[in-house]
């Protein structure tokens, strides 16, 4: 089955007709939808499910009131949902319609090229079972939020009903207790025939006998459900008192003040370092700067005429001096021609210039005294990883500080006594119930065998009575059609349980990042998923995970179910393939997991449509899936209110991939939910 | 016989072998009789079909098919 185009109209939040077209291209086979709360995410998924089976989620708020109020109170009197869907290469349209007062109205009619069929499917509740049964519909159709969701549910009769639900089991079992109904009936026709009371007393013991193990088999079931929660509560209240252990507790009080004093310690050390870097710093900048220079090549340098000259004490300066001046220190006139000048400038050619001799000399003691340096950088470097070290370290013990004081904090000692006793009498009931078990499998084994002996004395009393000769072929028929379908059932059963474990494996092992994945846990002779971590041991859990155990579940049996498409046993409802529809799927998982989880799922089912709030849609997950999103829609509220009566209740605006939508627009004359596609090509 | 050989044999005696069960299935009076029950119990869970006397279709049903049951078991 696949989804086309779903009309809703005048239902919930949706005020006259608005439509959703879903996305069918199975290279984009997602359709996204987003809205904040209150937006009709909700509402939509319930249209869905009301139109097919006049089903509705156990967290639809007042699910009584289907028909949009406006509309009501304008005097409309009727709400429908129409949906248009594809099976087989055929296409049908499902119309639901209520009014006020009577009973909701189903039709389906196949449209062959744009033509609808003259008349309605005669048995549409049939039709639209063989598309999506209805007890499979549960998984195909996710609620992630509120009350009744598969969240909360992990326990051996969860996941037994839901097994046998995708396995068809539901039509085969009520058929089973019918034909037992049917048999009992014939039975008692027979005591009519017989001469003797021996044929109708056994016949009597054999039915008491039946409803006997029919009693035994369910207090076995209830007896091993209740020892599986009884060992589960022995084990929460073992671990609540890890956590209230005294001389635990006063450990870890220890350990938390060592802690404290030592990152008191290492801040000291810290700081110490800070200054250390400080002091350093501009020696190092000098350092590093002379280390540049002590690289410089004096040799490089022309200084002939400073060798030549270096011997004579006449400063260059100052017979320059005098030749501008045109007078000598003596006072003697200074020319070109006279004898002074002659003098003067003979002696320039062995003067010395005595700031470049010096400059030179400077140079030459620097150089000197460079090359002597330690090397600065090595010791930065030592400082700055210090600093790095003393962060890391200081890190590290105050998030264990934290831990500890989390633990200490929840460490009510006052209320030890009571968990002590919970835990006691978890312990016993489970030990009583489970030493229970085997002793209701034993006796059950001995009614089946009393069981198979009346029987085979029955068979040899009918011999002896010819006139009840037709009730028991009835009887033997009753037995060879009930014995097929046990056998067809039980055959069905055969390791699905594995099957479906290794497909959550899977996903696990493609969504989880920590090493976690999914084993099953055997107790009491039932058994539920639990979550390991590397080495094979059970790990305790928060929201997150356990919600993404049960996603992994629905996505392990709506992918068994889409393999048991062309099952062969006719007597069991074959699977289906049908889109993955979800409300609020990421409600308690974030992040990477949260991103991973959707393109698992996207890959995984043919066609699928998730519904977010702002909150659960971040910007990595759209990232994850914005290739495969064939459809996008945005669920908008239009209210009475104004901007500022409506603020703090939440965003009125809603970021995806790097646009802004509305969620929220203000002052309309009533209040309603309209449905926007957000337009994928600009 | 490479190993390639051997799988097409073995899948085409597989297939036969599903074909005789699915045959036999079909011709059995049981299972018939079973699938019969079965549509009948479906519609009626399904909503379509309002009989109240739903074990009294039943026993048309397996009173239509216990001789061809009990001949086959014979």
């Amino acid at each position: 089955m696949k989804l086309i185009k779903l009309k809703v109209k005048n239902f919930r939040q949706f005020y006259s007709s608005q439509e959703i077209e879903f996305s069918n291209d199975p290279e984009k086979n997602i359709t996204l939808i987003h809205g904040e709360n209150n937006g009709g995410k909700t509402a939509l998924l319930n249209a869905l499910r009301w139109c097919l089976y006049e089903q509705i989620t156990e967290n639809l708020l007042e699910p009584g009131k289907l028909i949009n109020e406006h509309a009501k109170n304008n005097g409309a009197k009727k709400f429908s949902v129409t949906l248009q869907l594809q099976h087989n290469h055929k296409l049908y349209e499902v119309i639901r319609e209520k009014s006020l007062t009577s009973p909701s109205i189903l039709k389906v009619y196949e449209i062959k090229e744009g033509c609808y069929a003259p008349v309605a499917e005669k048995e549409p509740n049939a039709l639209i079972n063989s598309f999506l049964p209805e007890e499979m519909s549960e998984y195909f159709f996710y609620q992630g939020e509120g009350t009744g969701t598969l969240n909360s549910k992990n326990n051996f009769s969860h996941i037994n009903d839901a097994i046998e639900r995708v396995l068809g089991l539901t039509v085969a079992n009520k058929t089973v207790g019918h034909l037992n109904s049917v048999k009992r009936n014939y039975e008692n026709e027979l005591k009519k025939f017989s001469a003797s009371s021996e044929l109708p007393d056994a016949i009597s013991d054999k039915q008491e006998l039946e409803s006997h193990i029919d009693k035994l088999n369910k207090l076995l079931v209830v007896k091993q459900e209740s020892a599986q929660q009884a060992f589960s509560k022995f084990e929460e209240e073992t671990t609540k008192l890890a956590r209230f252990n005294k001389t635990a507790i006063e450990q870890d009080i220890r350990l938390r003040r060592d802690k404290v004093k030592l990152v008191s310690d290492l801040e000291h050390q810290y700081a110490g370092s800070l200054a250390k870097k400080s002091n350093q710093l501009s020696n190092w900048i000098k350092s590093a700067f002379s280390q540049s220079l002590s690289k410089i090549n004096l040799s490089s340098i022309n200084i002939e005429e400073l060798n030549k000259t270096s011997r004579y004490s006449v400063d260059k300066q100052l017979l320059k001096d005098i030749i501008e001046n045109s007078e000598c220190l003596c006072g003697a006139t200074v020319s070109e021609d006279n004898a002074a000048g002659k003098l003067i400038r003979e002696l320039s050619k062995f003067s010395v210039d005595y700031k470049l001799k010096n400059r030179w000399m400077r140079a030459e003691e620097l150089k000197s005294k460079l090359e002597r340096l330690s090397n600065p950088k090595r010791e930065m470097t030592e400082v700055l990883a210090d600093i790095d070290n003393y962060i890391e370290t200081i890190d590290d013990n105050n998030r264990e500080i934290k831990e500890l004081s989390t633990t200490i904090k929840e460490s009510d000692i006052k209320d030890i006594k009571d968990i002590e006793e919970a835990k006691d009498k978890a312990e016993a009931s489970y030990k009583s119930l489970n030493s229970e078990v085997p002793q209701l499998e034993a006796q059950l084994r001995r009614a089946k065998t009393d069981l198979n002996e009346i029987g085979s004395r029955i068979n040899k009393l009918l011999y002896h009575e010819p006139q009840a000769e037709k009730f028991r072929k009835l009887i033997t028929a009753c037995n060879e059609i009930i014995k097929l379908y046990e056998d067809s059932v039980k055959s069905s059963k055969d390791g699905v349980d594995l099957i479906l474990l290794q497909k959550m494996q899977l996903l696990f092992s493609q969504v989880s990042f920590t090493g976690y994945t999914v084993a099953k846990d055997n107790k009491a002779g039932r058994f539920n998923w639990v979550i390991i971590d590397k080495k094979g041991k059970k790990v305790a859990v928060g929201n997150g995970y356990q919600a993404m155990l049960s996603i992994s579940f629905i996505i392990a049996l709506i992918q068994f179910s889409n393999g048991r498409v062309n099952d062969k046993r006719h007597l069991l409802t074959p699977g289906t393939v049908a889109p993955f529809i979800a409300d609020s799927i990421l409600a308690f998982i974030g992040g990477d997991n949260g991103r991973e989880l959707i393109k698992f799922i996207a890959d995984s089912v043919e066609q699928s449509i998730f519904m977010f709030s702002q909150k659960q849609l971040d910007s990595d997950t759209y990232e994850g899936i914005k290739n495969k999103v064939g459809k996008e829609y945005s669920l908008v509220q239009h209210t009475t209110l104004t901007k500022s009566e409506f603020k703090g209740h939440y965003p009125t605006s809603l970021n995806v991939n790097g646009k802004t939508y509305d969620v929220v627009r203000f002052g309309s004359d009533h209040d309603r939910v309209t449905i926007e596609e957000v337009n994928l090509n600009g | 016989m490479n190993l390639e050989e051997i799988k097409a044999v073995m899948l085409e005696a597989e297939k036969e072998a599903e074909k005789t069960l699915e045959n036999y299935a079909e011709q059995s009076a049981t299972h018939q009789a079973a699938l019969q029950i079965m549509q009948f119990v479906k519609d009626l869970h399904y909503g379509d079909l309002n009989q109240s006397r739903h074990l009294q279709k039943i026993k048309q049903i397996i009173e239509d098919n216990m001789e061809d049951i009990n001949n086959e078991i014979n």
